[in-house]
């Protein structure tokens, strides 16, 4: 007598695998110690360093100029367990031998991370209140704002989870989740392509600016919702989390 | 239940598994006795779908290769290594595979379950303070969630001690008097030897042989000695019919003391491969 039911589809499974691993960020008190650090951070960065009072204009810009460059050592913290803790614990070698595709695993851990960032960044639209008090932001340029925010972040954590998929050792899948984010936000930093532009023609530099995810996350904050700006990120996501669940068929019997 | 023809499994220079051949009954406890790195762990892995074989067949039930997550759904894993999660409970744990296979009527399904592993009363416990022995059950509790025909068992008695062990080796005995199939390796050759219907014995990734293990003693383990106790002295005596030896010896008188030292399943294997299982 089978105890197996046919109606769990592959939503289903998505759907199990994404409640286990975002219960699992709050079984510690790492969650919480995560979001506090996330917190003062942005506040630093926006009411301190970037003078958000000072400047004497009710818009965010200090937050997301500096979000990006707050992600890359944040989201790397948060992506590299996503598979090394797998490998470490061997759970991972269950996981692969269930009966349905690796894509479900890979899609479920992907969105656990991406909410819990999305927890870290909602945690901070008391910032947004605190315009609306004191002044008349642009609501409309907040909200694509918000929404680069959770697509960059989702962009940043499907290269982490990728990478954390390679290797057992959460500090490498750290290390290098940093080093290629940074790569690729540094591909659209204004300095970095100087640089370039003095030895490179204007189409590389122009090529180079598009593939970074700085060049898209910055047409979208400042309030203009470019459809190519948003598939950047939609198609970027979808390429990284194709290749993990390559990355871990390649690998599942290592 | 599982075919395997002619498997082989190379790493570079490396062979794994050398020509392997199994055929393994519905509703017997097989067991796959080897030395460490005799290729037994990859042989499951080919047996689960995990690793691809470099050359030949696999089939489950005669439904296919477990490669297809279909036929996947038939088998029951406990690997080597504990595949829980230390931060949930044993009954979250069992609870979340259960899910993923879309078990009807989980909760039920899982309180059963660790009825049957005597896990209940720690259901709520993590996984994390577990001992050894309570983790290896939970595994096996694991692996049988969706209540999977073919069970595949990778020493499962790895670390653990006495007690967990006899209570893991009963409840294989129990699972098979249900009617499960259970391939179980080991290299305690004393459990196979106590619970296994027929075992193959592996080495360097070659079948050796395989049978029941009173076949292969009887086809390898060599002759049994009766060691006579007279007074002080103690007189060994080598001989392929001990019954008939002991009663001679008892009937010539003066016997203070008689054993009989059969040949057992580490015989069978020195006598085979030429070293101890657990080298």
């Amino acid at each position: 007598m089978s105890v197996q039911s046919p109606t769990l589809g592959r939503c289903g499974r998505v759907y199990i695998v994404f409640r286990r691993e975002f219960r699992s960020y709050f079984a510690t008190p790492l969650a919480a110690v995560f979001l506090v650090i996330f917190l003062f951070l942005a506040g630093l960065f926006t009411f301190n360093i970037g003078s958000l009072y000072e400047r004497g204009q009710a818009d965010l810009r200090p937050f997301f100029q500096f979000v990006p460059w707050l992600f890359l050592l944040i989201l790397p913290a948060i992506s590299m367990r996503l598979w090394a803790e797998e490998r470490r614990t061997g759970t991972i070698e269950l996981l692969v031998t269930l009966p349905f595709a690796l894509s479900d695993l890979v899609l479920g851990k992907f969105f656990a991370a991406w909410a819990f960032a999305v927890v870290a960044i909602l945690l901070t639209i008391p910032f947004w209140f605190t315009l609306a008090w004191l002044g008349d932001p642009d609501h409309g340029a907040l909200c694509t704002g918000y929404l680069a925010t959770i697509l960059l972040a989702g962009f940043m954590l499907s290269i982490g989870a990728l990478i954390s998929a390679w290797t057992k050792n959460q500090v490498i899948a750290f290390v290098l989740s940093v080093a290629v984010s940074f790569i690729i936000l540094l591909l659209g930093y204004p300095a970095a392509l100087d640089v370039v532009r003095a030895f490179a023609p204007s189409g590389v530099i122009e090529s180079l600016a598009s593939t970074s995810a700085l060049t898209h996350f910055d047409a979208l904050m400042r309030g203009v919702v470019d459809l190519r700006d948003v598939l950047y990120f939609v198609l970027g996501m979808a390429v990284f989390l194709w290749l993990n669940t390559a990355v871990i068929d390649w690998k599942k019997s290592d | 239940m599982l075919t395997l023809r002619d498997i082989c499994k190379t790493y570079g220079s490396i062979t794994a598994v050398d020509a392997l051949s199994l055929e393994v009954r519905a509703g017997e406890i097989f067991g796959l006795l080897g030395p460490n790195g005799a290729g037994k762990s990859t042989t499951i892995a080919i047996a689960t779908g995990l690793v691809a074989p470099t050359s030949g067949v696999v089939d489950l039930l005669s439904l296919g290769s477990p490669s297809q997550a279909s036929v996947r759904r038939h088998l029951g894993l406990a690997p080597q290594e504990i595949t829980l999660y230390g931060e949930l409970t044993a009954r979250e744990n069992l609870l979340f595979f259960a899910s993923l296979y879309g078990v009807a009527n989980a909760a039920a399904r899982v309180d059963s379950l660790l009825q049957l592993v005597e896990l209940d009363a720690r259901a709520k416990s993590r996984v994390s303070t577990f001992s050894g022995g309570m983790k290896r059950r939970l595994n096996l509790a694991a692996a049988l969630v969706h209540d999977p025909q073919l069970l595949l068992l990778d020493e499962p008695t790895a670390g653990v001690d006495p007690q967990s062990r006899n209570r893991i080796l009963e409840l294989v005995r129990t699972l098979a008097a249900q009617g499960k199939t259970i391939v179980y390796t080991t290299h305690y050759m004393e459990e196979a030897a106590r619970i296994c219907h027929r075992v193959a014995i592996v080495d360097h990734g070659r079948l050796l042989d395989v049978g029941t293990p009173n076949e292969l003693i009887a086809r390898h383990g060599g002759s049994s000695v009766v060691v006579v106790i007279r007074g002080d002295a103690e007189l060994r005596v080598v001989t392929v019919d001990p019954a008939g030896e002991v009663a001679r010896q008892l009937s010539s008188g003066g016997v203070t003391g008689i054993r009989v030292e059969q040949p057992d399943l580490e015989a069978v294997f020195l006598k085979l491969t030429g070293r101890s299982l657990r080298e």
